[in-house]
């Protein structure tokens, strides 16, 4: 605002020229832009994304008011994309099939990204980001790398989570456990202690989706894939090491799976007072405050294994699709929303945490001791991502194999050789 | 006069219909551009050891919950059509499922089986260990038979109602007069004369069997898990179209359907579509 105020002044006759060209590729389709004046154009711009709760569709509504108030012509039209889990990627596809998508949009990770990416859904953001100034090298990389493919930046990361552990402090001061585990041997130890099986209480509750072991395989110092993500290393010595050791918690009944307590996810058995540890993302706090006030709990980083304490983080950016008639106005919204001040607002709502390294100290987390695990979990994280393609396979065939193994009607080792060979021909057939 | 119907049949029905026959000769991902693979698509499926698994799961659906909610549904309705106090009040309960939004149920019925729910509740009075059923892979489809059974017999009850009341009263006087009883009734006279009801029962629930989603696609997340126990056809369909990105897969298995359907069909046809002869 205030440059463009600048201009203004000084030099009123080349403010057309200026903004001429951004218009010009913001209507590139519309005939009528070279008849009508090209600036003061009131353009519509959609933006979707997925809710985590009814309250993150109102704060955002609430903060593009903000933006409607900077730029006046350019209005938001926020369509959010409610329920769960790949609804919302669902039903975005078929918007691309309809050549309708909104557009900016949320796009997430695990294979998300990479997708929509490979499939030219999203417009590279390079030339915006350096017109604009826009600072790129606040970003974390682990998240920033996620939108990024052959030197173009498809997309600014709005926020994230690192998974962390979160403990019940009270279970922990009864049973006599001074602090959070921060070895394997440690929480191999603990869960010990806090699991009762007569009262349904197990010491680590968490489903068996590949993000909830894969962090194990990291931390022993092997991994899923290659990190050119060309090959899969499921069956190295050192990830049959991290995965056994995260099914032996479950074979020898330390851990188990929600439903085992009647719970439908972690989080929800650690709010039941059915966990005494969960490994979870900082959406888990909001949903504790709201639903399961009573608990009392902290959060720590993951205890290391013989390689480190990786965690896993999942980065959400917001991109402008191929289908955008005015990708500089989207741009202008999402540099809003992302810019230092824009994610300063954002957290502030607590719903996730920070891509921007700067923002980590900001006041709120000081305020909110609880975050100060996940935190600390940032810079020891990946983020989670899949090569185009493996949707099915990460969805089912892993936890298909995993819950195998768990239930013990499988080697750990077994699970991993028929992941591997599964994972790898598809890779297989996606190159040939 | 009939233009507007059939164009309306042409554009959301049909239209769509051939469209799917069209795309399972195509692999598409919804995002990427469609290329004509010829007839991989069915290669794949017929060698997919996933689509015999949720054949297996479809048909072991169809067959055990057509006969039991055709049956469930006979008898109650026979029972209604009586003289019992609160008649209409049994018939509303007994109907009342049907016209309740399955997604509804789905959830309410997710509380009934959770590990800690009232089924496994009732049971421990009566001194059970009851499993738990949805996350037991040898459950969980067994589970959404019980569901669907219960939601489905109520609508059908009604069918047969329909049908009970258009058989001629003085049948039963001259049967009964014969010395027919009760049972004799039943069997020789209600039974045959409801055979063009039972009809449509059977053929509309082999419809519905085959083609269950929702209740699966609730109780199990989407998923159709645990281990792929409640993956119907359909559910594969929307997940291969939806979920996974593979168009054709899914167009593929929709044919596939498609001949079951009519095979099953028209077998139900030949068994009780005769007209009968009084």
């Amino acid at each position: 605002m205030k440059v463009l105020g600048n201009i203004h002044i000084s030099a009123r006759g080349s403010l057309s020229l200026l903004s001429a060209p951004i218009l010009l590729a913001a209507c590139s389709s519309s005939s009528a832009s070279t008849t009508s004046p090209p600036s003061n154009q009131p353009v519509t711009i959609t933006l979707s994304g997925w809710t985590s709760s009814p309250v993150e569709a109102q704060l955002l509504t609430k903060d593009l008011a903000g933006f409607s108030k900077k730029y006046p012509n350019i209005h938001v039209d926020y369509r959010p994309i409610s329920g769960s889990g790949s609804n919302y990627e669902s039903i975005l596809r078929t918007r691309f099939v309809a050549g309708d998508a909104p557009d900016v949009i949320y796009v997430n990770n695990g294979g998300e990204s990479s997708t929509f990416i490979a499939n030219n859904d999203l417009i590279p953001l390079n030339s915006y980001i350096k017109s604009t100034n826009f600072s790129i090298k606040d970003f974390y990389s682990s998240s920033l790398s996620l939108f990024e493919k052959g030197g173009n930046i498809y997309g600014i990361p709005k926020d994230q989570s690192p998974l962390a552990l979160f403990y019940n402090t009270s279970m922990f001061a009864k049973a006599g456990i001074t602090h959070p585990p921060t070895t394997w041997s440690q929480l191999a130890t603990d869960v010990k202690l806090l699991t009762n099986p007569s009262q349904h209480i197990y010491g680590l509750i968490n489903s068996v989706q590949e993000p909830r072991w894969a962090e194990f395989l990291y931390q022993a110092g092997g991994g899923v894939m290659n990190s050119s993500m060309t090959k899969f290393t499921l069956t190295s010595p050192a990830s049959i090491k991290g995965y056994t050791y995260f099914v032996d918690l479950y074979k020898n009944g330390y851990a188990t799976v929600p439903t085992t307590v009647g719970a439908t996810w972690g989080g929800q058995a650690f709010g039941m007072g059915k966990a005494a540890m969960v490994l979870s993302g900082n959406w888990l706090i909001p949903f504790l405050n709201q639903t399961y006030p009573s608990i009392h709990y902290n959060t720590a980083v993951l205890p290391s294994g013989p390689a480190n304490n990786l965690s896993l983080t999942f980065p959400v950016a917001y991109g402008i699709t191929k289908d955008s008639k005015h990708p500089s106005a989207a741009w202008k919204l999402i540099s809003y929303l992302t810019s230092q001040s824009g994610m300063t607002r954002w957290m502030k709502l607590g719903l996730a945490l920070p891509t921007r390294q700067s923002l980590v100290s900001l006041p709120y987390y000081k305020q909110h001791p609880v975050t100060q695990g996940l935190l600390s979990q940032l810079p020891h994280s990946i983020a989670w991502t899949f090569p185009p393609g493996f949707v099915q396979f990460s969805s089912t065939t892993m936890v298909d194999q995993t819950t195998l193994a768990i239930e013990n009607k499988e080697t750990p080792k077994q699970a991993l050789i028929n992941m591997q060979n599964g994972g790898q021909s598809i890779l297989n057939s996606n190159n040939g | 006069m009939t233009l507007p119907a059939v164009l309306v049949l042409f554009l959301f029905t049909l239209g769509p219909a051939l469209y799917a026959f069209y795309l399972s000769f195509f692999s598409w991902s919804l995002l990427n551009q469609m290329h004509y693979v010829g007839l991989s698509n069915f290669t794949y499926i017929f060698t997919s050891h996933l689509f015999w698994t949720a054949v297996w799961n479809t048909a072991s659906f169809a067959f055990i919950v057509v006969p039991s909610q055709t049956f469930v549904a006979l008898v109650i309705a026979v029972l209604l059509n009586q003289n019992l106090p609160a008649r209409g009040f049994l018939r509303l309960a007994f109907f009342f499922p049907a016209v309740s939004s399955s997604a509804v149920i789905s959830i309410i019925f997710m509380w009934i089986y959770n590990k800690f729910g009232v089924l496994n509740g009732f049971l421990a009075i009566l001194g059970i260990h009851g499993p738990n059923w949805l996350a037991n892979p040898l459950f969980a489809l067994k589970s959404i038979m019980i569901m669907n059974i219960w939601t489905t017999s109520g609508y059908f009850m009604v069918v047969f109602l329909s049908g009970l009341q258009a058989i001629p009263q003085n049948i039963y006087d001259a049967a009964e007069m014969d010395g027919a009883n009760a049972w004799k009734r039943f069997s020789k006279i209600t039974v045959p004369l409801l055979k063009p009801t039972t009809f449509f029962v059977v053929v509309m629930g082999v419809i519905g069997t085959l083609q269950m989603f929702d209740q699966s696609f609730i109780l199990s997340g989407g998923t159709g898990g645990p281990l792929h126990s409640t993956t119907t056809l359909v559910l594969l369909i929307y997940q291969y179209i939806f979920s996974y990105g593979k168009v054709g897969y899914g167009a593929a298995v929709t044919v596939i359907l498609f001949a079951f359907t009519m095979i099953a069909t028209l077998i139900v046809n030949r068994w009780l579509g005769k007209s009968i002869e009084y």
